[in-house]
């Protein structure tokens, strides 16, 4: 017990959290502002239609039109604050907010669409956390606080969302257990729903899956496909553990996702971004990996061009730690291009 | 004292996102993320609505005609929870409300098919039965 609790507030790199901040915030602006024509399509409805759920049960009938004009746009612009870190004590939990409550109103028309569920709730955890603290404009105005510094109240926001994400596939699969049974998994319970799912977009005049259409004339093909959809969902507590356990999880899960929208053709956005699972990974790493290299290549033109001629790109990106294999440049090195070669600070984070 | 809190919060968040299995109560954004988990059977009624033109020519009508949102689960929400409810009066009034942006429509109906899914886009076969819940003229 000791040892998961270390483990789930082990330090961390406050740019690890931030790097969730940027990704998820990116999406859901973008994710608002593609789903703008809905939101508004769907205020016009009829009160009679309005059935509110969740936060907003104690609404009895649907708020004017302008007013969700009015919040949608307010969301867009807080939404590109909250990526941006700008204000983040007041913008990180008042865009969680205002998102939840729109995504609320969205899903309070009879219909719940379970796509925007995950994101809010890890827009929540977010938005509550001190995400700002470094790739931010909060960050760059305070000056104080070190990228490089790990403390645990940047680590245990970073694995409690990685835990929401697994609590939502264990219930999606315990729902399969609970209603169908082992019948889910051996009988024609998965098929019914395709096959269904498929007629249904037809008779609705909406585009059907070829592939899925094709599949169902084919029964056996849906045991193992059912199989493997609740192994995936129950096997979510593999994200937890470390190692190829956790990586072999994400990309099942993603693949699984890619399956429902060749087969049934509905696009869970959030997951096939990979942006669900960023918290079981280190976007920072890479976009710091990405960086670097990229400083590296522009260093090595520089520093061919100047002085090097046939000059490796490893001998150039950490002046301090020259490497044998320098000896294919000139051993006596400018000041020039030390200087060009301290400026590409990013290089020493590899 | 930071730890304490962090973990009150984690142990209340997780909590409250499992919570719904308990109550098995579909929410949001708490959900027991109930999709395609009943057996729905191979032989299934599907709600849907029609428009007809002049010549008595039936039509597939859009999943925004049918309930003002692009999404077809929507529409189909809409449409179950309208025969649900009886008040596929008031729905079948308002798709033909909507309908007026296609000029061809002079009807439209809001129905049941049963259809034996798993063959359907094989055989392509008509409806094994039709229920009319209502209808209603497109206004012009």
């Amino acid at each position: 017990m000791t040892a998961l609790r270390d483990r789930y507030f082990a330090p961390e790199v406050p740019t690890r959290l931030a790097a969730l901040r940027i990704l998820v915030g990116l999406f859901g602006t973008v994710f608002l502002i593609v789903r703008t024509g809905y939101l508004f399509g769907v205020a016009r409805l009829p009160a009679a239609r309005f059935d509110p759920i969740g936060p907003l049960w104690f609404l009895h009938r649907p708020v004017a039109i302008g007013l969700v004009h009015v919040v949608v746009v307010v969301a867009i612009a807080l939404g590109v604050m909250f990526a941006l870190g700008w204000r983040y004590r007041i913008t990180g939990p008042v865009y969680a907010l205002v998102l939840l409550t729109i995504t609320t109103y969205d899903n309070s028309w009879q219909h719940i669409a379970h796509a925007e569920n995950l994101f809010t709730l890890h827009t929540l955890v977010l938005g509550f956390a001190p995400a700002a603290d470094a790739w931010s404009f909060d960050a760059r105005r305070r000056r104080a606080d070190d990228a490089s510094i790990a403390r645990e109240a940047y680590g245990w926001p970073v694995r409690l969302i990685s835990v929401i994400t697994v609590c939502t596939y264990l219930l999606a699969g315990w729902a399969k257990l609970r209603h169908g049974g082992v019948h889910w998994i051996t009988g024609d319970v998965l098929r019914n729903q395709i096959a269904q799912d498929n007629v249904r977009k037809s008779l609705l005049g909406d585009r059907s899956s070829p592939i899925g259409r094709h599949l169902v004339l084919h029964g056996w093909v849906f045991p193992p496909l059912a199989a493997a959809s609740v192994f995936v969902e129950m096997g979510a507590l593999l994200a937890l553990m470390r190692g190829w356990p956790r990586r072999a999880w994400v990309s099942a899960a993603w693949l699984f996702h890619v399956g429902v929208l060749a087969i049934m053709a509905i696009l869970f956005i959030y997951p096939l971004t990979g942006i669900a699972f960023a918290s079981m990974g280190h976007p920072d790493e890479l976009w710091q990996r990405w960086r670097a290299r990229r400083a590296a290549g522009a260093h090595v033109e520089t520093a061919t061009d100047a002085a090097y001629g046939r000059a490796r790109v490893s001998d150039l990106r950490c002046p301090e730690r020259p490497t044998p294999r320098s000896v294919a440049a000139p051993r006596r090195r400018s000041a020039v291009v030390w200087r060009l070669a301290g400026s590409r600070r990013a290089g020493h984070r590899l | 004292m930071r730890r304490s809190i962090a973990t009150m919060v984690s142990v209340v968040a997780v909590a409250a996102v499992l919570s719904p299995a308990l109550f098995d109560h579909d929410s949001y954004p708490l959900s027991t993320y109930p999709m395609f988990s009943f057996d729905e059977g191979r032989i299934a009624a599907i709600d849907t609505a029609v428009g007809y033109d002049a010549n008595g020519t039936r039509h597939l009508l859009s999943p925004t005609i049918i309930a003002g949102g692009i999404e077809v689960i929507h529409a189909a929400a809409t449409l179950s929870a309208s025969i649900d409810n009886g008040d596929t009066d008031a729905l079948c009034a308002e798709i033909a409300m909507r309908a007026r942006s296609r000029s061809s429509l002079v009807r439209i109906e809001v129905i049941t098919e049963v259809h034996d899914v798993v063959v359907y886009f094989d055989h392509r076969d008509a409806p094994r039965d039709i229920v009319v819940h209502s209808t209603c003229d497109v206004p012009r």
